[in-house]
């Protein structure tokens, strides 16, 4: 079965524009202009991806291949990459920006005991890595020796970096505090304590949300204090969907905290490493792989099928003596099956000629 | 009715001719491969053959009959103008007479032209030549001649310390072309008939194995008669190259060795313009190959292995 349900054109462009989003969402944090923009692009891709991938599932099914295409054929890749970014990031944050409705914040409290704890939509998040991986698979085709190992070694490696990122995310997640939201780390500690002290001073005069105000401008990590129940500040820049929120509570008032630490290091880190490693494996390695395995192997074939091919295997200099396998066999090829196809194509009889019985009577004659 | 079909194979020939997959600049080349595929296919160009309307009225026997002669006709005439080129242009003959005035060489290219025209439906003497040409063609004993002069090899040095002659590289070249050009000329005789490719094969063959001096003196008084001004030497070394065990005699000079290499290269270079990835180049693969077995073709192992080096050097 050799027809691609979809041209590798079009995998090649949406994968692209994906790890571009990729690209922009490091430097595009909640509370630029632009992060609105870069919500409905992600939205728009992972809807295109989801599409994708259930067309592409669905061609392979009718053709009883769904199983070729699962563990050979990306299908692995083609899941992780798109359903949890579009359920877990796009949507949610399409709702809370423009319908201002808080999904994540709206999940009963076990749920979100869950998701803070063990960092799970951070997780989430680090799944969308696998779109690099589809990029660099878009040069390749299953069907030939070469594309199915480079598939195999960026499957493999990209989802060991998810697992190992995942590890890490999983690791490093805080801990638990006695209410079920995490605790805090040191910054959020300085904060609390720079808060508590602006309250001591001025709660009293009533200029509380003012001062509020100088302490904590240009600063992205509160995104809401409360004192008995009334909101005193809100930071609309920072408040966005999928960066859940840290709390902390005293007698006399409650802090919100956005978390975006987690997120850098296991969703950018990831991606950025993956993006590299996949990089040079479909540069320099398939290059070697070509040089020492493919190329060789492909050329032998050639001479064993056709009869006239007497083309001898280039042995590069440093394997001319080796006892790598594929080297061996092409030595004995070179030394021995080619001279004697030679002796026989010195007798005319002995070799196909050039032309052939169309070149001979032409339609017409 | 017979002139007529006449024309239709005529036609057909000469768009065989002029096929892209045949070189233009050689004629015989497209002639044996035309025949090769005949002498292969027979049957299947006789069923081929009944399924055209067009050769309705003769049958098959007498079609390739007149095919063939027809096809012999029109590659002497490309054949003659091609001799002309190489006799008045590419070979200036000026290193082997020692008078070098210009109305003596003229007088030598039209001896040689005229040898030639001679002897041309000689069918071994064709199959000699067919690889000749092809040499030529291809430009390998000008690029691999110039190379060897350049780069001091060990050809080089065999020709300086046992030779002593010292060549520039464009004397070597063309002093290796006349001896190329020089030997197919050992038959005498002009045959006319058509013979099989692997017969001539077999006859061509069998002179390589049974060449001695004997031979050689027969061919120069031969020789002798058609170009003046050749020197015995000479014509004896260019018809030691036609020898397949020449490497086996000792104190073989090393000129004869070289010639020998480029006549033996004629022969296998015959499909040079498609390479692949990963493999050697289709000069290069031969080379090489014809090194490893130099002994049934009678070609220096040492020579062949410096030509493979070369190749590789400049991916030839």
């Amino acid at each position: 079965m050799k027809q691609e349900p979809i041209s590798k054109k079009i995998v090649f462009i949406f994968s692209f524009i994906s790890v571009f989003l990729l690209f922009c969402g490091m430097f595009i944090k909640p509370g630029d202009y632009l992060y609105s923009a870069l919500i409905i692009a992600n939205l728009v891709t992972d809807v295109l991806l989801c599409i994708e991938f259930g067309y592409k599932y669905f061609f392979y099914l009718i053709r009883k291949k769904d199983k070729f295409y699962i563990r050979n054929n990306n299908g692995v890749i083609d899941i992780l990459g798109s359903f949890p970014s579009l359920l877990f990031y796009s949507l949610p944050g399409f709702f809370y920006i423009f319908i201002n409705y808080d999904v994540i914040g709206s999940l009963p409290g076990n749920a979100r005991w869950f998701l803070n704890t063990f960092n799970i939509l951070n997780i989430l998040l680090l799944l969308r890595s696998y779109r690099v991986a589809k990029l660099f698979n878009s040069f390749y085709h299953p069907y030939n020796v070469t594309g199915r190992n480079i598939l195999r070694l960026n499957r493999y490696i990209s989802t060991g970096i998810v697992v190992a990122f995942c590890f890490y995310l999983f690791v490093t997640s805080d801990g638990i505090d006695k209410k079920g939201y995490r605790s805090r780390g040191a910054d959020e500690e300085k904060l609390v304590t720079a808060i508590e002290k602006v309250y001591n001073d001025f709660y009293k005069n009533g200029e509380f949300t003012e001062y509020l105000k100088m302490v904590l401008v240009n600063n992205k990590t509160v995104s809401e204090i409360k004192t008995g129940g009334k909101s005193v500040y809100t930071n609309n820049d920072v408040a966005a969907s999928g960066n859940y929120k840290s709390y902390f509570k005293n007698d006399h008032f409650e802090v919100y905290f956005t978390e975006k630490r987690s997120v850098l290091m296991g969703g950018d880190a990831g991606f950025v490493v993956i993006f590299f490693i996949l990089l040079v494996i479909s540069t320099f390695y398939r290059e070697k792989l070509n040089k020492e395995v493919i190329d060789p192997i492909r050329v032998m074939r050639k001479g064993f099928e056709q009869y006239d091919y007497n083309l001898l295997v280039n042995i590069p200099d440093e394997y001319q003596y080796s006892e790598d396998d594929v080297f061996m066999t092409a030595r004995n090829y070179n030394d021995k099956w080619i001279p004697v196809k030679l002796k026989k194509l010195e007798k005319p009889s002995g070799r196909t000629p050039l032309i052939t019985i169309n070149d001979f009577f032409i339609k017409g004659d | 009715m017979k002139s007529e079909i006449k024309d239709k194979i005529k036609e057909q020939v000469k768009r065989l001719l002029l096929s892209v997959k045949l070189p233009l600049d050689n004629p015989l080349e497209g002639e044996e491969e035309i025949i090769v595929f005949i002498d292969k296919y027979n049957t299947y160009i006789k069923n081929n053959y009944l399924r055209q309307s067009f050769f309705n009225g003769i049958d098959y026997d007498d079609y390739i009959k007149i095919f063939r002669q027809i096809l012999n006709e029109e590659v002497n005439v490309r054949l003659f103008e091609r001799l002309k080129k190489l006799f008045f242009n590419e070979i200036t003959f000026s290193s082997i007479i020692s008078d070098n005035s210009d109305s003596k060489i003229s007088v030598i290219q039209n001896q040689f032209y005229n040898l030639y025209s001679g002897l041309i439906n000689n069918p071994v003497f064709r199959y000699r030549l067919t690889g000749i040409l092809r040499v030529l063609r291809c430009g390998i004993v000008d690029r691999y001649c110039r190379k060897i002069v350049e780069d001091i090899s060990y050809i080089d040095l065999e020709l300086i310390n046992k030779e002593r002659i010292h060549f520039s590289p464009e004397m070597l070249s063309e002093y290796i072309k006349i001896l190329l050009v020089i030997s197919p000329l050992v038959d005498a005789e002009n045959g006319t008939q058509f013979l099989k490719r692997d017969q001539i094969y077999e006859t061509a063959l069998k002179f390589e194995n049974n060449i001695n001096h004997v031979v050689a003196d027969n061919v120069y008084d031969f020789i002798k008669q058609k170009v003046k001004g050749l020197g015995k030497n000479l014509i004896n070394k260019a018809v030691m190259i036609n020898s397949r065990i020449i490497y086996n005699i000792d104190g073989v000079s090393c000129d004869i060795r070289l010639a020998r290499i480029f006549l033996v290269l004629g022969r296998f270079l015959i499909n040079t313009n498609n390479s692949d990835r990963g493999a050697l180049t289709p000069e290069g693969s031969v080379i090489k190959t014809l090194a490893k077995s130099s002994d049934s073709y009678g070609v220096d192992k040492e020579m062949m292995n410096e030509l493979a080096a070369i190749s590789l050097r400049y991916g030839w």
